[in-house]
C-alpha cells in the first residue's frame, strides 16, 4: 500500500511538472530571456546594428541627470490623479446600481463600454471631441464658460487635463462593476440595524459602505497605479502622441520612442525599462505594506 | 410628506445625472458612427448634425481600397491561435497548481503570476531581436506566441483560484475509478470550470482584440496587420479624411462591442468576482 502511494506520489510529481511545462517554457522565453537581455542591454550603447557597446552605468547617468526623465516621471505621477476619482465615482455609481435606481441595468451596460473597445478608438476620439471646433468647445462657449475656443492638446496642462478626463471615462465602469462586487458581500443586516439606529442614507454611504470597500479600493487602486505606469502606452499613442513635445509622454511611452522610432536607442531604452520596473516594485511594496497595516488595524 | 417629496426629487436629479453619464459614455460612439456615414464636406461644415444623405462610401471603400477585410480576418486569426493556445496551456497548469503536491509548487507559480506585472514594453526589444534572428517577424505564430505568454498568467490566476474550489473527493474518486490524466480533464474539471473557462475566454478575447502595442511592433509587414494596427496607422496621418477614419473605428468597435453585448451578463459576474484587469 505504502510503495503503491509513494509511486502514485511520484507519477503525480511528473505529471505535474509536465502540466506546467508548456507555460513555464513559454513565459521563459518570452518574459524571462527578455527581461535578462533588457538589464544586460541597459548597460550599454546599441543602435541595433553590430555588437553593443559596453558603457557601464552611463545610461543611467544621464537618464538620471537629465531633465526629461523627470518630465516622465512628473506626468506619470499626474496621471494617477485619476484614481480617486475613479474611485469616489465608480462606487458612488455601484451604490446606486445596487439600490436598482430605475435604470440600472442599462447603466451597468453602459458605463463599461470604454473598457470594451479599443484605446486607439477612444484616444482618436477624445482628440475629436476635444479638438478646436469640437464638441466640448463648443459646449462651453454655448454655456458661457469659455469665450473662445481653447486648444486642449496644444498645451501642456491642458493636454493633461484631457488625458486624465480619458482615463477617468475609460475606467469609472471597471470600478463601478468592482464596487458592485464589493457591495454584494456586505451583510444587509448592518444596513438594517443602522436604519434602526436612524442613520440617514448618506450616512449609511460613508460610516458602513465606503469603509466595508476597503478591501475592494485597496485593489482597485493596485491595481490602477500599476496600470498607469504599465498600461496607459496606447491611449498616450492615440490621444496626444505624448505631445506637444514631451508634455504628456510617460516612461512607457518613452521607452517606445526610444527603441522604436527612427533613432534607436536601444541601450538608452532598455536602461528606462529597468527604471520602470522598480519604480513599480517600489510602489507594489509601499502599497502592500499600507494595505498590511490596514488589516491589522482592522484585526 | 415633506419628507417624501424631498426624497422624489432627490431620485429624479439622481436618475438625471445618471442618464448624462449614460450620454457621456455615448456621445463619442454615437457621433463615430453618424459621421462615417458623412463625407469630408459635409462633416467640416457640419459635424454635429445627422447626416443629410446618409452614405455607406466610406465603408465600401475601407472594404475595396483599404482593405479592412484582411485587418479584420488578421486580427479573428491572431484572437482564435492565441485564445486556443492560452486556454490549453492554462487548463493544464492550473489542474497542476490547483490539485497536484509536488516540490517547487508555490515559487513556480508566483514566478509566472508575477510577469504579470511587466509591461510589454520591458522586453519588447530583445524578443524583437530574438524574433528577428528566428524569422518570426511579421509572422502570426510569433504574435500568437507573445500574446499568449503575456495572457497566461492573468488566465491562470483565475482558473486555479476557480479549480480549487471543486470538491477534493471527485478527483479522488475518479482516480479511483481508474480516470486518466485526460479524462478528469475532460470530465471533471472543463464541466465544473466552464463559467470561469467561458469569462477569461471572453477577457482575453477583448485584450488581444484590441492589443496595439505587440502587433504594432511584431507585424511590420502591412498585409499582416491587425486591424487596431492598420486603424492606428491610419489615424496618424495628418490630412486624412477624418469620416473614412470613423467609417474604419466604427467597424473596430462593433466586433469587441458584439461580443461584451451578448456576454454582458457573465462580463459583469466575472468582473464582480474580481481580478479581472
Amino acid at each position: 500500500m505504502k510503495i503503491k502511494q509513494s509511486r502514485m506520489l511520484r507519477r503525480e510529481k511528473y505529471q505535474a511538472w509536465l502540466s506546467i511545462a508548456p507555460t513555464l517554457i513559454l513565459i521563459i522565453i518570452m518574459c524571462g530571456y527578455p527581461l535578462i537581455q533588457t538589464i544586460a542591454t541597459s548597460f550599454t550603447q546599441w543602435n541595433g546594428i553590430g555588437d553593443p557597446n559596453p558603457v557601464g552605468l552611463k545610461n543611467y547617468i544621464d537618464i538620471l541627470s537629465g531633465s526629461q526623465f523627470y518630465l516622465l516621471l512628473k506626468n506619470n505621477f499626474v496621471f494617477l490623479l485619476f484614481i480617486p476619482v475613479q474611485i469616489v465615482i465608480g462606487t458612488m455609481i455601484a451604490v446606486f446600481i445596487n439600490d436598482e435606481v430605475p435604470g440600472w441595468k442599462v447603466y451597468r451596460v453602459v458605463y463599461y463600454i470604454p473598457q470594451v473597445i479599443s484605446a486607439v478608438i477612444v484616444g482618436y476620439l477624445f482628440m475629436v471631441m476635444f479638438g478646436y471646433e469640437g464638441p466640448v468647445n463648443l459646449m462651453l462657449q454655448g454655456l458661457g464658460v469659455i469665450k473662445e475656443s481653447i486648444g486642449w492638446l496644444e498645451s501642456g496642462t491642458t493636454a493633461r487635463i484631457v488625458v486624465l478626463i480619458c482615463l477617468v471615462w475609460v475606467n469609472i465602469g471597471w470600478q463601478s462593476l468592482l464596487s458592485l462586487g464589493g457591495l454584494a458581500s456586505i451583510p444587509p443586516s448592518l444596513y438594517e440595524a443602522a436604519k434602526l439606529d436612524g442613520a440617514g442614507y448618506w450616512k449609511r454611504l460613508f460610516k458602513i459602505t465606503f469603509p466595508m470597500l476597503g478591501r475592494t479600493i485597496e485593489y482597485s487602486c493596485i491595481v490602477s497605479v500599476m496600470w498607469v505606469f504599465t498600461g496607459i502606452f496606447p491611449y498616450i499613442f492615440a490621444l496626444t502622441g505624448g505631445g506637444p513635445g514631451y508634455e504628456t509622454a510617460t516612461i512607457d511611452y518613452m521607452i517606445y520612442l526610444k527603441s522604436f522610432s527612427a533613432n534607436s536607442q536601444y541601450g538608452y531604452a532598455s536602461a528606462l525599462a529597468v527604471l520602470l520596473i522598480i519604480i513599480v516594485l517600489i510602489f507594489t511594496v509601499i502599497q502592500l505594506r499600507v494595505s498590511d497595516k490596514q488589516n491589522s488595524w482592522e484585526g | 410628506m415633506q419628507k417624501t417629496w424631498k426624497n422624489k426629487v432627490g431620485r429624479a436629479l439622481l436618475v438625471a445625472i445618471l442618464v448624462a453619464l449614460v450620454v457621456v459614455f455615448l456621445y463619442p460612439l454615437i457621433f463615430m458612427a453618424l459621421n462615417s456615414m458623412k463625407d469630408k464636406i459635409e462633416y467640416y461644415s457640419n459635424a454635429f448634425a445627422l447626416p443629410t444623405a446618409p452614405t455607406l462610401d466610406n465603408y465600401i471603400a475601407l472594404f475595396n481600397k483599404f482593405g479592412i477585410g484582411r485587418y479584420l480576418g488578421n486580427t479573428l486569426l491572431i484572437s482564435a491561435g492565441s485564445l486556443v493556445l492560452t486556454l490549453v496551456c492554462a487548463l493544464f497548469a492550473s489542474y497542476a497548481f490547483a490539485r497536484m503536491k509536488f516540490r517547487g509548487k508555490s515559487p513556480t507559480y508566483l514566478f509566472i503570476i508575477c510577469t504579470m506585472f511587466l509591461p510589454a514594453q520591458v522586453i519588447m526589444i530583445p524578443l524583437y531581436v530574438m524574433y528577428a534572428k528566428m524569422g518570426l517577424i511579421n509572422t502570426y505564430t510569433g504574435v500568437i506566441l507573445a500574446t499568449t505568454a503575456a495572457m497566461l498568467p492573468n488566465t491562470i490566476l483565475l482558473l486555479r483560484s476557480n479549480f480549487i474550489t471543486i470538491d477534493k473527493e471527485i478527483f479522488e474518486a475518479a482516480k479511483l475509478d481508474g480516470a486518466g490524466y485526460f479524462q478528469i480533464i475532460k470530465n471533471i474539471l472543463i464541466p465544473l470550470g466552464k463559467p470561469a473557462i467561458a469569462i477569461s475566454s471572453i477577457f482575453n478575447f477583448l485584450v488581444v482584440c484590441n492589443d496595439l502595442f505587440r502587433p504594432m511592433i511584431l507585424l511590420q509587414a502591412a498585409d499582416k496587420r491587425t486591424l487596431t494596427v492598420a486603424l492606428a496607422a491610419l489615424s496618424s496621418q495628418k490630412f486624412g479624411d477624418p469620416t473614412y477614419l470613423f467609417a474604419g473605428l466604427t467597424i473596430s468597435a462593433l466586433v469587441p462591442l458584439v461580443v461584451y453585448l451578448i456576454f454582458s451578463k457573465s462580463i459583469v459576474k466575472g468582473l464582480t468576482v474580481g481580478s479581472i484587469k
